[in-house]
């Protein structure tokens, strides 16, 4: 039962609440602490992009290196995550074996056996895979291992995350949710 | 004798792919897998991340220990295969042995080139291709040595890397004009090249070396001028040539690989190729090309381990695709990167090496060919993915170079249509 996240961009506001719940769902506590909200926010494992192709945020006009603009205006946000696709890319072009489908049908990653070769990024036509800002491994969304509800979903108060599966849109329990947990 | 349903030559990317191919179709046919090599799958391109102490023995094994055992294949380690048979259906071990098939599958792979130096038989002078080679170089490797590395391509550079976080004092010598040649345009190896220099390695470019010096063991290395630059450890790294000599004494079709169609079908009934030593179909090209890298080999593999367990797929071709990370700064080039003038081709470009940034896109009639990322390499992919749909990308010319190109902008602006997954009613 393979499940996917679908994005219904009608409805998503770019508040990009589901980065935050994705970082605090994948770091541990003792690490949180250590963070600020905005570095915390670099370690989660899709991201809400900006499909505005105008230059923003800088003065001149010119191209900011090494620095993501982050306001989003109305209507361009694009919350992107990794499909898990049926062919992935990403695992074919993996040449340590970190990255693999796992028995539930996601494409699991195995940060130890990473050896940050990049050659997952060069794959994928989504650019869904992101480099850990610490520079330790990739980052990328492992739907959640352990939830019923990837975090992200939950997080979204405008309903503009549904979780898919091969029969169609999973519900949301409340009461099953969970508000924090760890990697 | 012993007998399998299909039979593969090679237990590397391209005969793990079809490995898992055929499992895809068919979970019970037997399956044998023959190496020269007595060692589970291991990855070629991460021998040099062995040298400089970054993995382990077991980091090189890119699938699991018990891979074999739970796909059921029998891997036949350790046995060089001396002649294929295709009159009978059968492959000759060195032992004698004989291996029946129904399919076989020839992942022969490519081998190091070595050039006719004077003195390349002396103790200190490396390939770097196998697991052995490896072991062989960090054995050799001590802090306070010297070493020249032959080449400036990715094998030449990644083992350079390697060496120098050993504590050698390493010398890449290059006869063309730049490094990496084939992979990377001059723009681009430049700002490589200095970030190479700036940690401590010496890159030399148009320098020939003419001789290796030395006794029984290398002591150094002669260039063209008369230079001699001390190294008791020097590595070929002059790429690659398919070993195709197995295939052409079975009488099956080969160019300067094996060459295979749309299934990686060869010329005779019943083999199959993939990998480095396939000469299959290049995807921007159309035409026929090895492009002797990891991804290719894996899904060229796959798309072999189909056709014989009686799928019909057809492969869509190979792009060249590189990524190398020197010293924390990530580069990935894509496609044809380095075109001629008045070529038919156009380029744009934003570069700012002060930033250790480049970005280069090469267009055809709107659509790209080949895409360059240094420094910001996250939306690599993205290009990667335009290339294989051949989308116009007129309206996103601009933003492509900038470093917060993502793919969010391609669905924005309608360069792909992707209405599976974004959702939306206007």
């Amino acid at each position: 039962m393979l499940k996917r996240i679908l994005i219904d961009l009608d409805k998503c506001i770019g508040c990009r609440s589901c980065e935050l719940a994705c970082a605090t769902e994948h770091t541990a506590p003792q690490e949180r602490a250590l963070l600020s909200p905005k570095e915390r926010r670099l370690l989660a494992r899709m991201r809400v992009r900006n499909g505005s192709i105008e230059i923003i945020n800088t003065p001149d006009g010119k191209p900011v290196f090494g620095q993501q603009r982050t306001k989003i205006p109305a209507g361009k946000a694009y919350p992107i995550h990794c499909r898990h696709c049926e062919e992935p890319k990403c695992v074919e072009a993996c040449m340590s074996g970190a990255l693999a489908r796992r028995d539930d049908g996601a494409v699991g990653h195995d940060r130890v056996g990473c050896v940050r070769c990049w050659m997952c990024i060069m794959a994928c036509p989504y650019g869904a895979i992101l480099i850990d800002p610490f520079g330790k491994s990739i980052l990328k969304c492992d739907l959640c291992q352990g939830r019923k509800i990837p975090a992200c979903v939950e997080s979204c108060k405008k309903g503009a995350l549904v979780l898919q599966s091969d029969e169609g849109p999973v519900a949301i329990d409340r009461a099953e949710c969970v508000t924090e947990g760890s990697d | 004798m012993e007998s399998y349903k299909y039979v593969i030559i090679g237990n590397s990317a391209a005969g793990i792919g079809t490995c898992d191919g055929i499992r895809r179709v068919d979970r019970e046919g037997t399956i044998a897998v023959i190496s020269d090599e007595d060692m589970p799958a291991y990855c070629r391109c991460l021998t040099s991340y062995f040298i400089g102490g970054k993995v382990t023995e077991d980091g090189l094994l890119f699938r699991p220990r018990d891979y074999y055992q739970k796909n059921n294949i029998k891997p036949i380690l350790g046995a060089k295969v001396v002649r294929i048979i295709p009159a009978e259906d059968l492959v000759e071990l060195e032992d004698g042995r004989k291996i029946a098939y129904s399919q076989l599958m020839l992942g022969l792979g490519a081998s190091p080139v070595l050039y006719d130096v004077p003195g390349k038989e002396k103790q200190g002078v490396y390939v770097l291709r196998t697991y052995e080679d490896a072991k062989k170089i960090s054995h050799a490797a001590k802090p306070g040595m010297k070493a020249a590395v032959l080449g400036g391509g990715l094998v030449g550079l990644k083992s350079a890397d390697a060496l120098h976080h050993r504590g050698v004092e390493v010398w890449v010598i290059v006869t063309s004009p730049q490094i990496m040649s084939q992979t990377m345009d001059k723009d681009g190896a430049d700002i490589l090249r200095r970030q190479l220099e700036e940690n401590g390695l010496h890159v030399m470019t148009e320098k020939e070396v003419v001789e290796i010096v030395g006794k029984d063991r290398a002591e150094g290395v002669k260039l063209k001028n008369g230079e001699v630059l001390p190294a008791e450890i020097v590595i070929f790294a002059k790429g690659v040539r398919p070993n195709i000599k197995l295939a052409k004494n079975a009488g099956i079709d080969c160019d300067y690989g094996i060459s295979v169609d749309a299934h990686m079908r060869t010329s005779v009934k019943n083999i199959y190729s993939a990998g480095d030593v396939a000469e299959a179909k290049d995807f921007i090209s159309g035409g026929k090309y090895i492009h002797a890298i990891w991804p290719n080999a894996i899904e060229q593999g796959i798309v072999a381990g189909k056709n014989m367990a009686g799928e019909n797929v057809e492969y869509e071709g190979g792009i060249a695709m590189n990524s190398v990370d020197l010293f924390g700064l990530p580069s990935i080039a894509v496609g044809h990167t380095r075109v001629k003038k008045d070529s038919g081709f156009e380029v744009i470009s934003l570069i700012s090496p002060e930033h250790r940034y480049y970005r280069k896109i090469v267009l055809k009639d709107n659509v790209i060919v080949g895409s360059v990322c240094i420094g910001c390499i996250e939306s690599a992919g993205v290009f990667s993915g335009l290339i294989r749909k051949r989308a116009d990308v007129t309206k996103i010319r601009e933003a492509m170079l900038r470093d917060d190109f993502d793919y969010a902008k391609v669905v924005a602006e309608g360069v792909v249509q992707d209405k599976e997954h974004f959702i939306k009613r206007d």
